[in-house]
């Protein structure tokens, strides 16, 4: 019995301090340059909001000889924010859009997260790491 | 490698799936011969297909049949596997989007809580259903490499699609083996014993319409109560 409680009081306190220390050093991991994806806009969201590394985006599209007309469509006024052609798509078909074309040049580039990784993109940590960065 | 086993490899796994166990289906039609004592009728259709439906229908649901009542754990246990079993393949919201990319099949999805709920509620059903044929001697005779290894082949999609859901840390690893291990399951459904994902419906329905008909069904008129 004796042992047992030792046993809790040195385990407790050690794996608070491995909480801790989990949750700082994800807190400091985010980083700046997450941009988040608010189009389409979903009005009840299932899965956590996307946030995208967008620099690492610009690296990779350049070195496959790309620029920003890749993902972006000029407009009157400038270049769009959204996602090239993706406010063309009837708004119900947003969502299938933004899936097939993210995960479809992710397959052509040979990286980056594929249609079975959800929750890459939909990731909790990232979206909350950004919210709690927010408050 | 990878966009092989995510895209190909994994419709090549649904069709296996889709036409081996239509195969099985057909084969089980043409198997029925009375010396094996399993006929199907065309007449009194009257009696045959409440008969068939009614057999299919309570084995469906919980203590429905007097089979069900005599065993209430393992009932139960029956149960809490199959809810998951059959709900979260089907309707998990990542599993709608890729059948709606691939297939062209769009279903409704659960919300993601009721999803994780009947995950966990099935692979507990699943272990204390492995416990129990350990546990019960007359089980233990009884269970032959064959039954293990669907449960094996049903624990592993449910094991690694759960610790992809609360791992997060390796998320993509679990993933993989979590596509690989459900198509696995795919491929090997109708050569194995879980071709009772379509052989039950149909065996309920041949029993059924027996014994709406003969075996004092026909005495008592339609749907025969087991």
């Amino acid at each position: 019995m004796r042992e047992k409680l030792i046993g809790i009081r040195t385990t407790l306190p050690c794996l608070l301090f491995l909480i801790c220390g989990l949750a700082l050093s994800s807190g400091t991991a985010l980083g700046g340059e997450y941009v988040p994806v608010n189009t389409p806009a979903v009005s009840k969201p299932q899965m956590p909001k996307v946030f995208f590394p967008h620099d690492k985006h610009v690296e990779s599209v350049e070195a496959m000889n790309g620029d920003c007309s890749t993902c972006h469509n000029m407009t009157d006024n400038g270049m769009s924010e959204t996602l090239k052609d993706v406010t063309k798509v009837p708004a119900k078909k947003q969502v299938p859009y933004m899936h097939a074309t993210c995960t479809g040049c992710h397959v052509k580039a040979g990286k980056g997260p594929r249609l079975v990784d959800c929750r890459v993109c939909h990731s909790e940590r990232v979206a909350s790491g950004i919210a709690d960065g927010k408050k | 490698m990878l966009d092989f086993i995510t895209g190909p490899l994994f419709l090549i796994s649904l069709a296996v799936f889709v036409v081996g166990l239509a195969l099985r289906a057909i084969l089980y039609v043409r198997g029925l011969d009375a010396r094996l004592e399993r006929v199907a009728y065309r007449y009194h259709t009257d009696r045959s297909i409440p008969g068939a439906l009614t057999s299919i229908f309570k084995w469906l649901i919980p203590a429905g049949t007097s089979g069900w009542r005599a065993q209430p754990v393992a009932t139960t246990l029956f149960f809490l596997l199959h809810l998951g079993a059959v709900l979260v393949p089907l309707f998990l919201l990542g599993h709608t989007v890729l059948l709606e990319t691939y297939v062209g099949i769009s279903l409704p999805s659960l919300p993601g809580g009721v999803a994780d709920v009947l995950a966990i509620m099935a692979l507990c059903g699943l272990l204390l259903l492995a416990l129990r044929r350990l546990s019960n001697p007359a089980l233990r005779q009884l269970n032959s490499g064959q039954d293990w290894l669907i449960l094996l082949l049903t624990f592993l999609p449910f094991a690694t699609g759960l610790m992809a859901r609360f791992d997060a840390t390796a998320y993509q690893t679990w993933m993989i083996a979590h596509v690989l291990s459900g198509e696995l399951f795919l491929i090997l459904a109708p050569f194995t014993k879980l071709s009772h994902i379509i052989l039950f419906f149909m065996s309920r329905a041949q029993i059924g319409m027996d014994f709406a008909i003969k075996r004092g069904g026909a005495t008592r008129g339609g749907a025969f109560p087991w």
